[in-house]
């Protein structure tokens, strides 16, 4: 049984997707419970590199080549959920590590403690970006969300928002039901290593925001969704 | 050349050891900068399997086995700090990891930013235990110069032989002004041992025969002058500490 399935677009970040995997390596208490899915665009220069991944670390983790395109939410994320196995299902960056050992055993546990969610949930561990630019603004970057509530809603990030602020977003949803699990002595670092005013990358992160704005994507409508995970909460009330 | 010598006192918990070095394996950049020194006592069964552990790791690694003494300070630490060969000595336990990848690039930039010091000085890393149960404030594994530590002869006060010898190592050369801190290096400290724990229940115990003994308060002005002495070229008369009275 696979408790963990972990979604991860990459590109050109062998560096950092070796820390990354090299810390759920070193810090998973289950290996045989946790597989992990990394999403490479069928132009990565290190396209070759990552076929050889799997020889070097002792976790299960399995490629897939998809086409480039400006929604990153819907067609990586949600586009890799028909891969994921596991009953919880988190999002990942390949500049992004896990710092907390056995976290798993420590996440397991304390959804745990939560029955009374009936299998709905967030769970909210604490990433370096969590205030991110002195914001107050208080959200988790990475979230994980239970396979009973993904398959209710129909995805993971809501589809219509490309890129930023899916995160935000989602976390608006669960915390909306109060169906947020806090698991904060989960701790990920997030080096967040692109540079905000001259990176390409970012720049198209930027206008990407920007034309989900422009194109009246926000706000975004939950209230279908809402319905849908309220009654599924309220089921053996 | 080393920058780095890591020690750390080892006994029954080679779990733990290798979250330990396998956080060293993957979060140092320069590894052939990093030395890592295993402290044992001499009749621990794992002794062996401690001196065979360095093969599965990239940076250098010695175990020595000691005769296992309640004085933790001088027969593990100051005996490992004495056997480094590192320009920063560092102490660890072997229930703790370090959380930062690149965390020795980022130790040395913070060491090179600070040359008032004159290679004098100890470095305050992040541990998850800094700020402990009555709001004390101090690092739990300081990073201390070769160079300081060859100045006052040794790494911990000798006479101290377990806890409090953080505090009271922190408290001199914050009293001589060469603290450089390092907050960006974070170290999770599990503390994987409760009250009922006998290995804890001994270190009440010494700890509270050093206090009926009279060794607190640590006077320390004499280290203290002699650091001074090493930074400045010369004595200041204000160099005076007395440590471990909290």
């Amino acid at each position: 049984m696979i408790d963990f399935s972990l979604i991860m677009p990459v590109r050109n970040n062998m560096s950092g997707l070796k820390v990354a995997l090299g810390a759920f390596q070193l810090f998973t208490a289950h290996p045989e419970r946790f597989e992990i899915h990394l999403l490479v665009d069928d132009n990565d220069p290190d396209m070759d590199d990552y076929f050889y991944l799997a020889e070097e670390y002792k976790l299960k983790i399995h490629i897939h080549i998809v086409k480039p395109t400006d929604n990153f939410s819907n067609d990586y994320y949600n586009w890799a959920l028909q891969h994921c196995r596991g009953t919880n299902i988190m999002v990942w960056n390949d500049d992004c590590y896990i710092q907390t050992n056995a976290w798993d055993n420590k996440v397991r546990a304390k959804i745990a403690g939560y029955v009374g969610h009936n299998g709905i949930y967030l769970v909210d561990m604490w990433d370096s970006t969590r205030f991110f630019a002195d914001s107050k603004i208080e959200f988790c970057r990475f979230p994980m969300i239970s396979r009973k509530a993904v398959d209710i809603v129909g995805f993971f990030f809501f589809p219509t928002v490309r890129n930023w602020p899916a995160d935000k977003v989602i976390w608006d949803l669960y915390a909306h039901i109060k169906r947020i699990i806090p698991c904060h002595e989960v701790k990920i670092q997030h080096d967040h290593n692109f540079d905000h005013e001259n990176d390409p990358s970012k720049s198209r992160f930027m206008r990407i925001l920007q034309e989900d704005k422009k194109n009246g994507v926000f706000p975004v409508n939950a209230l279908d969704v809402i319905a849908r995970l309220e009654a599924a909460i309220n089921e053996r009330l | 050349m080393k920058d780095f010598s890591i020690v750390i006192p080892v006994r029954g918990n080679m779990k733990g050891l290798r979250i330990t070095l396998g956080a060293f394996e993957l979060f140092t950049t320069h590894k052939d900068k990093l030395e890592v020194i295993l402290v044992a006592d001499d009749d621990d069964p794992e002794l062996m399997d401690y001196k065979l552990i360095g093969k599965d790791y990239s940076f250098d690694l010695t175990a020595y086995g000691v005769p296992r003494t309640d004085n933790f300070c001088e027969s593990y630490y100051n005996f490992g700090a004495r056997k480094a060969v590192g320009t920063n000595i560092m102490v660890f336990n072997d229930d703790c990891y370090v959380q930062i990848n690149g965390w020795d690039d980022i130790v040395r930039g913070r060491i090179e930013a600070n040359p008032q010091f004159n290679g004098v000085y100890l470095v305050n890393l992040l541990d998850s235990t800094y700020y402990d149960e009555k709001g004390l404030e101090f690092p739990r594994f300081p990073m201390i110069s070769k160079k300081a530590r060859e100045t006052i002869g040794f790494f911990f006060f000798p006479q101290v032989r377990m806890w409090p010898a953080d505090k009271c190592i922190h408290d001199l050369y914050k009293a001589v002004g060469c603290v450089i801190t390092c907050h960006q290096v974070k170290l999770q400290h599990d503390h994987i041992y409760d009250k009922n724990d006998p290995s804890k229940s001994r270190m009440y115990r010494i700890m509270n025969e050093d206090i009926a003994n009279g060794v607190f308060p640590i006077d320390g002005n004499a280290q203290a002058k002699k650091l001074m002495e090493a930074i400045h070229g010369k004595s200041k008369d204000e160099a005076s500490t007395v440590s471990g009275q909290n």
